[in-house]
C-alpha cells in the first residue's frame, strides 16, 4: 500500500528542539498522543487547523512544519 | 493504540466469535428442523446472541475504560475521520444486504431465511465497520 498523504513534516524534529513530548504537543494542539505520532509518521495528515496550531507551537511558519512536493 | 482502536477491535472479535457460532448452529442443525421449531429455536438463540454480545461489549469496554482511563475520553479529528470511513464502508454492506433480503421476499423466500439474511448483513457490516478502522489506524489515512 503506498502512503496515505504526499505530505511530510518536520514535527519530530521540531519536538525533539523544543524538548516536547508527544503527549504535551498533542494536549497543546488539541489531539491525541497517538495523533501527533500518525503525524509524525506520515500515516496522517492533519487538518489545517491543527497544522496552524502545532507550528504556533514551535514558533515557525507553516511551511517550516509541513512540506509539499511540487508535481 | 487509540482507545478507539482499541475498541473496535475487541467489538470485532466479539461479533466474530457469538455471530460465528450464531451461524453455524443456525444454519446447521436449526435450518435442518423442520419450520415451526426453526423459527423458534432461530428467534431464540437470535435473542440469546444479541444479548450475550452486549453483554460483552459493555463489561469489556468498562474494563478497557478503567484500564485506559487515561485515553477513554480522547477523541480527535483523526478518530473522527477513521469514523466516518469505517461506518461508510459498514452502511455499505448493510444496503447491500438489505437488498439481498428484499430479493428473497419478492421471490417469496421463507421468512426464516429472510431474517438470517438481514441479520447477517447487520453483523457483516459492523465487523467490516470494525476492520476498516483498524486497517485505517495501522496503515494512515
Amino acid at each position: 500500500m503506498g502512503r496515505p498523504t504526499l505530505v511530510t513534516n518536520r514535527v519530530t524534529e521540531l519536538r525533539t528542539v523544543h524538548g516536547i513530548s508527544q503527549g504535551e504537543l498533542g494536549d497543546r494542539v488539541g489531539v491525541t498522543r497517538q495523533t501527533v505520532n500518525a503525524i509524525e509518521a506520515g500515516k496522517y495528515s492533519p487538518s489545517l487547523e491543527v497544522a496552524f496550531r502545532i507550528a504556533r507551537v514551535f514558533a515557525v511558519p507553516l511551511e517550516a512544519v509541513f512540506q509539499y512536493p511540487d508535481a | 493504540m487509540a482507545f478507539p482502536e482499541k475498541s473496535a477491535l475487541t467489538m470485532t472479535g466479539i461479533l466474530l466469535v457469538v455471530f460465528g457460532f450464531y451461524f453455524a448452529v443456525v444454519l446447521g442443525p436449526v435450518a435442518d428442523a423442520p419450520p415451526p421449531g426453526r423459527q423458534v429455536a432461530g428467534t431464540a438463540l437470535m435473542v440469546v446472541a444479541s444479548v450475550v454480545v452486549t453483554i460483552l461489549a459493555a463489561v469489556t469496554h468498562i474494563v478497557l475504560g478503567i484500564v485506559f482511563h487515561r485515553q477513554a475520553n480522547a477523541y480527535d479529528e483523526r478518530d473522527r475521520l477513521i469514523g466516518l470511513r469505517g461506518t461508510r464502508v459498514g452502511a455499505y454492506i448493510l444496503a447491500a444486504g438489505v437488498c439481498a433480503g428484499i430479493w428473497l421476499a419478492v421471490i417469496r423466500a421463507d421468512g426464516f431465511w429472510i431474517a438470517q439474511a438481514l441479520i447477517a448483513a447487520l453483523v457483516v457490516a459492523q465487523i467490516a465497520d470494525g476492520v476498516t478502522k483498524v486497517v485505517l489506524y495501522r496503515r494512515g489515512v
